[in-house]
């Protein structure tokens, strides 16, 4: 008897597309449902993941498109450390819907940022950039000053931009209730002063995620009606949660939301689409062989597993194995030092260490 | 300014402190850039200046040119491309170039030289080519210049610049893939 499944592909029945074959030689999780050209600009945006994507896209050959490019002078490692080159504009890691949302609102003038600066040891920090300045900036106005630079590459390149990929990294998010923003990470944690009146998390549903990253493409689009999305999800696990749950059903919660919402998204537009990111990294195959002791940090040969994907689905063809992208050395044990949630472990109880 | 063959032998004058392109349009830009730079001379420059002058090496690898040093099956033998009259020949080829290196490091200007795309052409020995591309890569090493090379990113097992980086229907250039990756490699050099 014939019936739906039937004359389904090897690719749509679990024991043959994942329970079979060597996890390594597992295929076309991703069909992509538009090409991208080699020239065609890539803009990059995201949580802390997001940041292998544009060094991977031009190691490819491809056309990662950087906004905001770094004064001269600056060695690779002060760049970095300074927010540029790591997605293609300085914003730092933008860990949720609302806050891409924000950024984009702000750079098409739909909104008005807030112009609080913080000061700490005579230096001035944004609270919503807090981490791309490590030093600070010298004054307020140049916190200002640098932030419209800021705003002005994210307009430069949702316009120029033929595909947008934001990489979804959180749900929980802290707002400022003072000035109506959601803000990158927890006042108090890197830089700012915690006010528990003042600053309120919010554990972003589902819905929310989907308004915001509707309302951030609509606005997008706005400016470039032939912008077209790549949708992922960091694998990155939460590095700790405020909401009383335990981590590990936290991040199952918090990622398993986005997954859901990018699902969504891409099957009610044309113009978006879903790459499996997070599956290629968390799913059962791998058995978390590309994370890091720590079970937090992607390693590089898992940075590389996930872009293998992402370019032999692009091209439509087998291609041989990529070299895993070059690695920065940790400044601290185990931690990706540039995931700015990553300093929240800074925080969580550690055994004491036995008696000489 | 000009094709990479126009910088292999004598190609500018100097007086010291400046030079002057001997090709007319060459010199034309010469002066537009200097211009657009706020100097008058090129001792006068104080951001980084990126040249491949002398790097065609494909040219230098011209068959015919090595035709005389080829032995019974038509190779150039490994022996004499490691040898010190190889080299010779190859200074001599591009050295308008290398004094145009000398000229810089006299001036104390900072200059880095991106290899260029690991393309041979057919009018070329590939093993003249890389060999080539050593002795002049060394010599204006010896200069004071820094080599770019993304040998290491671009090339696939042959040596020889992967498709994704190569201009189609054309056999010796790179495309905007390999430019923007020779732009990230100054960016990370502080450019």
């Amino acid at each position: 008897m014939q019936h739906p499944y039937s004359s389904l592909p090897a690719r749509s029945f679990w024991r043959t597309a994942v329970a079979e074959p060597d996890p390594l030689d597992i295929t076309d999780l991703w069909t992509p449902k538009f090409g991208i050209d080699q020239d065609a600009p890539v803009v990059t945006a995201g949580s802390c993941f997001a940041a292998h994507i544009g060094s991977a896209l031009l190691a490819q050959g491809m056309h990662w498109y950087d906004a905001e490019l770094p004064p001269p002078g600056l060695t690779r490692a002060e760049q970095t450390a300074r927010g540029y080159r790591r997605f293609s504009f300085r914003t730092g890691n933008i860990y949720t819907a609302a806050a891409l949302r924000q950024w984009i609102a702000w750079a098409l003038g739909k909104e008005e940022p807030p112009q609080e600066v913080w000061e700490e040891k005579a230096a001035f920090h944004d609270p919503h950039r807090p981490t791309v300045e490590p030093d600070g900036f010298s004054s307020p106005d140049d916190v200002l000053r640098s932030r419209e630079v800021t705003l002005a590459a994210v307009r430069t390149a949702l316009t120029e931009a033929d595909v947008l990929v934001f990489t979804l990294g959180l749900t929980e998010a802290w707002h400022d209730t003072h000035t109506g923003t959601v803000l990158p990470m927890c006042p108090g944690t890197v830089r700012g002063t915690f006010d528990p009146v003042r600053h309120v998390l919010h554990q972003h549903t589902a819905a929310r995620v989907h308004r915001d990253l509707s309302d951030a493409l609509a606005l997008a689009r706005g400016v470039n009606p032939g912008l077209r999305t790549v949708l992922t999800v960091s694998p990155v696990p939460l590095t700790a949660t405020a909401t009383g749950r335990h981590a590990l059903v936290a991040t199952t919660h918090s990622k398993s939301v986005l997954r859901a919402v990018a699902g969504q998204l891409a099957d009610e537009d044309d113009r978006v689409d879903y790459f499996p990111s997070y599956e290629i990294i968390t799913g059962f195959p791998y058995r978390a062989a590309f994370y890091e002791p720590n079970l937090r940090t992607v390693s590089p040969d898992g940075v590389a597993h996930v872009m293998r994907h992402f370019f032999h689905s692009l091209r439509g063809r087998s291609a041989p194995a990529l070299p895993a992208p070059r690695t920065i050395t940790p400044v601290t044990g185990g931690e990706d030092p540039w995931c700015d949630d990553a300093v929240l472990d800074y925080y969580s109880p550690r055994p004491v260490p036995p008696a000489g | 300014m000009g094709s990479g063959r126009d910088f292999l032998g004598p190609f500018f004058d100097t007086d010291g402190t400046d030079v002057t392109f001997r090709a007319a349009e060459g010199q034309r830009l010469y002066r537009e850039f200097l211009d657009t730079l706020d100097v008058t001379a090129l001792a006068g420059l104080a951001v980084p200046l990126v040249c491949t002058f002398g790097l065609s090496a494909h040219t230098v690898a011209t068959r015919q040119n090595w035709d005389i040093h080829r032995d019974r099956s038509g190779t150039v033998p490994d022996r004499f491309l490691r040898g010190p009259l190889f080299a010779d020949l190859v200074r001599a080829t591009v050295q308008g170039a290398l004094a145009f290196y000398e000229h810089t490091a006299a001036l104390g200007l900072r200059v880095l030289a991106p290899l260029p795309p690991q393309r041979v052409p057919g009018m070329s020995d590939p093993r003249v080519f890389f060999a080539a591309q050593d002795v002049i890569g060394a010599e204006i090493t010896a200069r004071g210049v820094e080599i770019v090379d993304l040998r290491a990113r671009v090339t696939d097992a042959e040596g020889l610049q992967r498709p994704a980086f190569c201009l189609p229907d054309d056999t010796i250039h790179g495309n905007l893939a390999f430019g923007r990756l020779v732009v990230a490699e100054l960016l990370d050099r502080g450019l």
